[in-house]
């Protein structure tokens, strides 16, 4: 086996697959160490990728949305002699409304990877479930929704058009999304989430970058909360300055 | 999950688990395949869909999670109309040694960033590699959700990754330079 197979293996090594070439290239790397510190920074790079697709956000109202249409789909299609479609129904329910308490009992998640993933969706341009330029209607919005509602804006924040909101899923919790405009035209996005998802929360606001994007983050009240936007920290300063 | 195979299937299976483990990376998939919210939110509830009408037919229980994904893929292609699967004679069968990455571009990655390069591979490898990194199948898994031999499930993922790690590499330059700020709209904060 020549090395360039071997690293064509390597690249697509995983235990317990049965192809018996995978074992041959995985002693090779053993036996090779500057194969195997090309295998390391390879899987490196394989459990980075696969950490961020797993953790791409969840539209919130998916299952909910699943469970209308499989409902009335199966009315009007199936015969209605099927109790068990019934009962997968009734058990969606119940997975819909039991599934947040599952939460509660896991560990607590890390406020960097919240942090992360929360800058990563916005970076995609989220579509936003109400578009809006009116606050008390996005509030009202995001109260039906039963999402964090009343978030304190940050006085500068508020100041800002707001034109929209949309509510995401974080680890089994509802997580609001408010955006605003900001006057050069790009956007202010502020996230709310309950303030005892995370360990981590001071009062004052701590200035995190995330590539070309700065974050704040700060506790008040019954929430944590979290500013993104695009810029350096005197971007995020300025719209904090009277918080 | 709690399940249990009888003479008129897997109706027994816990659905409420069934629910639970594989809605979200059911929607990932499908958000790889479809490079849209809504259209993946929409393969998912076809898939569910499908599994309340017709699962209770699947008679082999360790057949469940590779079923689902099946049910979104073909839908997808149904949608698609989609038929390269069908197409073999363009098929290298070679595996080759993947792009090396260098770590900046590792530790600069983001959710963002990976979602986009997916996005942006060739059709008959995006399927594959994003079966890859979700992690929830094996290469013969793969194999039955797609169709194809597993043989050509290993040499698409070989050549899909080397493609993703060329995208992933030229998006990592572009943003340090400056050149071209990806594909995000300017209007975007």
């Amino acid at each position: 086996m020549d090395r360039t197979t071997i690293k064509a293996l390597l690249g697509l090594y995983r235990e317990g697959e049965p192809d018996a070439r995978f074992e041959e290239a995985k002693q090779a790397a053993e036996n090779d160490p500057e194969l195997a510190a090309w295998w390391a920074q390879e899987r490196a790079l394989d459990q980075a990728i696969a950490r961020h697709l797993q953790a791409a956000p969840v539209p919130r109202d998916l299952r909910a949305r699943r469970l209308r249409t499989s409902v009335n789909e199966s009315s009007t299609t199936h015969a209605l002699g099927r109790p068990w479609l019934y009962a997968a129904a009734a058990l969606v329910t119940l997975a819909l409304l039991f599934g947040l308490s599952r939460s509660a009992f896991q560990e607590k998640p890390l406020f960097a990877n919240y942090r992360d993933e929360m800058v990563s969706f916005v970076k995609l341009t989220p579509s936003l479930e109400l578009e809006s330029n009116n606050l008390p209607q996005i509030r009202s919005f995001l109260t039906s929704a039963n999402a964090p509602a009343d978030a304190q804006i940050p006085p500068e924040v508020a100041k800002l058009n707001p034109i929209g909101c949309r509510v995401l899923r974080f680890r089994g919790e509802d997580v609001t999304l408010i955006c605003f405009k900001r006057e050069d035209g790009r956007l202010a996005h502020i996230f709310a989430v309950k303030r005892s998802m995370f360990l981590h929360g001071a009062a004052k606001p701590e200035y995190a970058a995330a590539g070309d994007w700065m974050t704040a983050s700060w506790t008040n009240g019954d929430y944590n909360y979290l500013l993104a936007v695009q810029g350096d920290r005197a971007a995020a300063e300025q719209l904090l300055r009277d918080s | 999950m709690s399940e249990a195979a009888t003479d008129e299937g897997v109706s027994e299976i816990d659905q409420e688990e069934l629910v639970e483990r594989y809605y979200q990376p059911l929607y990932h998939f499908g958000l790889s395949l479809s490079r849209n919210e809504a259209d993946a939110s929409d393969l998912v509830q076809q898939t569910f869909y499908k599994w309340a009408a017709k699962g209770h037919q699947l008679r082999d229980v360790s057949k469940v999670k590779t079923w689902l994904f099946t049910t979104l893929y073909r839908a997808f292609i149904s949608r698609k109309r989609m038929d390269e699967r069908f197409v073999a004679s363009d098929e290298n069968p070679e595996l080759i040694e993947p792009l090396q990455v260098q770590p900046a571009v590792v530790e600069a990655l983001d959710g963002a960033t990976v979602l986009q390069a997916l996005s942006r591979l060739e059709e008959r490898y995006r399927a594959p590699v994003t079966l890859f990194y979700l992690q929830q199948h094996s290469y013969r898994e793969i194999a039955e959700i797609l169709e194809i031999p597993v043989g050509t499930v290993m040499s698409r993922l070989s050549r899909g990754k080397s493609e993703l790690r060329t995208i992933l590499t030229v998006s990592a330059e572009r943003s340090q330079t400056k050149i071209v700020p990806m594909t995000r709209k300017e209007n975007r904060g």
